[in-house]
C-alpha cells in the first residue's frame, strides 16, 4: 500500500481507546435522553393529532395511518428506559441499538405531520452511530471513578476510533449540505441581498402572527440593513470551512467557536434553536474525549478524598 | 500490552464498508436533492426571501370587530411556531380551513366572537418595526363562536 493511501486509510479508519467512544456515548446519550424527556409533550401529544395531517417521511414513509396511541406512548416510555441504559452503558448490546432506533422512530414520526424539524438530524444520526458501535467497553455502570479502567482500555482499536470519526464527519456533512442548499436555492444573492434581513424580520412577523414571543434582538437589528450581508457571508464561510474541524489544533477550536457563535446568533435573532450544537455535543467528536474521562475522574476524586478525610 | 500502533486492532472490510456507506448516505441528499429525515438537504432559510411574505394565520375577532392572532396553544396545541404555521398552512392547502376554524372556535376565550382562518401578506420589515404591514388578506374560513 502506498504511503498516501495508507495515510488516508489511517485518517478515515483511526484507532482510539475505548474511553473516547464511551464518552461520546455518555454525552450524546445524556443529551438525547434529556431532549426527549423535556420535549415529551411534542412527541406524546401526537396521539391527538388530526390523522388527515399525517405526511410520513424517512423510514416511516410506508406508514398509511397514524400508529395506535398505545404504541406511540409505549415507544416513548421504552425510549426513556433504553436511553438510561444507553447513557449508563448497561446491557448495551440491547439498549444501544434499541434507544437509537426508538429515537429515530419517534423523531421521524414527529416530523411526519407536515413540518420536518432539522434541529434533530445530527443528534439522531450520531446516536445511531454510537448505538450500533462498541460504545460501552468503557465508562459503563460497572466502572467506578478512581479505579483502573478495564483491560479493554489498554488497546486502541478501529472499533472505537471509526465511529467517533464518522460522527465528526456527519457533523461536517450537515454544514456542507446546508451551504450547498444556500447556493442551490438562494445563489450568491443570498449573501449580498436583503435575504437574511428578511428572514430575521420574517421570524419576528411569524411569531407575532402566531401570538408567540418574538425575538427582541432580531426586531432591533432589522433596523440596521448594512449589517446583514456581512453576517450572511460570515455564516456561509463558517459552513464552507467546516472540514477544518477535522484537523486537530487551534484552527479546529476557532471553527467550533465560530459555528457555536453562529448558532447563538440564530437563536437570539430568530428564536430558532439548534440545541445539539448549542450544547456543543455536535462538536464533541472533533476532540479526544478520553481526556474528559481523566478530568471527570480528577473532579470526582477530590470530593471523595475530602469525604474520606472527614470520615 | 501498550497503547500504540503495536496494540492496533483493525476492523474487517465489512465494518469499514459499513462506515463508508453511512457517510455516503448522509451525503446522498447532495445528489438526490431530496429533503427527508434524518437525511436532509438542510434547506431551512436557504431560499431568497423578499420583504413581502405570505403567512397563514388564525385570528380571533372580538365584539367590536377588532382582530388579533390566536395563540399557538389554541390553534395547534403546540409551542413551536413552525409546527403551528404548518398546521394552518396544511389546512388551507387541503381545503380543510372550515374544519380548523370550527375546532379553534371551541377553544377560544369568552372575548372572542368570531374566528378567521386567513392568508395574509405582510411587509416583514415594516412589521418588525411596528409599522403598518398588512398588504393583503384572503379569508378561507370564518366561523362564529357559539356558547
Amino acid at each position: 500500500m502506498t504511503a498516501p493511501v495508507g495515510r488516508v486509510r489511517d485518517w478515515l479508519f483511526p484507532v482510539a481507546p475505548p474511553e473516547r467512544l464511551a464518552m461520546l456515548r455518555v454525552l450524546s446519550g445524556a443529551f438525547a435522553l434529556g431532549y426527549i424527556v423535556i420535549r415529551a409533550q411534542a412527541f406524546v401529544s401526537l396521539v391527538d393529532a388530526d390523522p388527515s395531517r399525517l405526511a410520513p417521511v424517512g423510514v416511516l414513509s410506508p406508514l398509511g395511518s397514524p400508529v395506535a396511541d398505545g404504541v406511540l406512548v409505549g415507544c416513548f416510555i421504552a425510549a426513556v428506559v433504553a436511553g438510561v441504559g444507553f447513557m449508563a452503558g448497561v446491557w448495551f448490546r440491547v439498549t444501544g441499538p434499541l434507544f437509537a432506533l426508538l429515537l429515530l422512530a419517534l423523531s421521524t414520526y414527529r416530523s411526519s405531520w407536515g413540518q420536518v424539524l432539522w434541529l434533530e438530524n445530527v443528534m439522531v444520526l450520531q446516536v445511531l452511530i454510537v448505538g450500533f458501535s462498541r460504545s460501552a467497553d468503557a465508562l459503563a455502570l460497572a466502572w467506578r471513578p478512581g479505579e483502573p479502567t478495564p483491560p479493554a482500555g489498554k488497546v486502541v482499536r478501529e472499533a472505537y476510533g471509526v465511529p467517533v470519526r464518522l460522527a465528526a464527519l456527519v457533523t461536517v456533512a450537515t454544514y456542507l449540505l446546508s451551504v450547498l442548499a444556500k447556493f442551490r436555492l438562494g445563489g450568491t444573492a443570498w449573501m449580498f441581498s436583503d435575504s437574511l434581513r428578511n428572514h430575521v424580520a420574517g421570524s419576528v412577523a411569524r411569531a407575532e402572527l402566531l401570538d408567540a414571543p418574538a425575538p427582541p434582538l432580531g426586531r432591533w437589528l432589522v433596523a440596521y440593513e448594512w449589517i446583514f450581508p456581512p453576517m450572511a457571508v460570515a455564516s456561509v464561510l463558517v459552513e464552507l470551512a467546516s472540514p477544518i474541524a477535522l484537523v486537530k489544533g487551534r484552527l479546529r477550536d476557532i471553527w467550533v467557536a465560530s459555528a457555536w457563535l453562529m448558532h447563538v446568533s440564530i437563536a437570539l435573532l430568530m428564536y430558532v434553536v439548534f440545541p445539539y450544537p448549542l450544547f456543543l455535543v455536535a462538536f464533541a467528536p472533533f476532540y479526544d474525549l478520553e481526556h474528559l474521562t481523566r478530568v471527570a475522574r480528577g473532579a470526582l476524586r477530590k470530593p471523595l478524598a475530602i469525604g474520606r478525610r472527614q470520615n | 500490552m501498550l497503547v500504540g500502533e503495536s496494540a492496533r486492532r483493525s476492523w474487517g472490510i465489512v465494518h469499514r464498508l459499513a462506515a463508508v456507506a453511512v457517510l455516503a448516505a448522509v451525503m446522498s441528499p447532495a445528489v438526490t436533492n431530496h429533503d427527508s429525515f434524518p437525511l436532509s438537504t438542510y434547506p431551512m432559510y436557504a431560499f431568497r426571501r423578499g420583504r413581502l411574505d405570505t403567512f397563514q394565520v388564525v385570528l380571533g375577532v372580538d365584539a367590536t370587530g377588532a382582530d388579533h392572532p390566536l395563540s399557538l396553544r389554541v390553534v395547534a396545541n403546540t409551542d413551536d411556531p413552525l409546527i403551528g404555521e404548518s398546521l394552518v398552512a396544511q389546512s388551507i392547502r387541503a381545503g380543510r380551513a372550515d374544519r380548523l376554524c370550527e375546532q379553534v372556535a371551541l377553544r377560544v376565550d369568552a372575548a372572542t366572537a368570531k374566528v378567521l382562518v386567513a392568508e395574509e401578506v405582510h411587509d416583514v420589515i415594516a412589521r418588525a418595526r411596528h409599522k403598518p404591514s398588512l398588504t393583503k388578506r384572503t379569508v378561507y374560513a370564518e366561523c362564529a363562536v357559539t356558547r
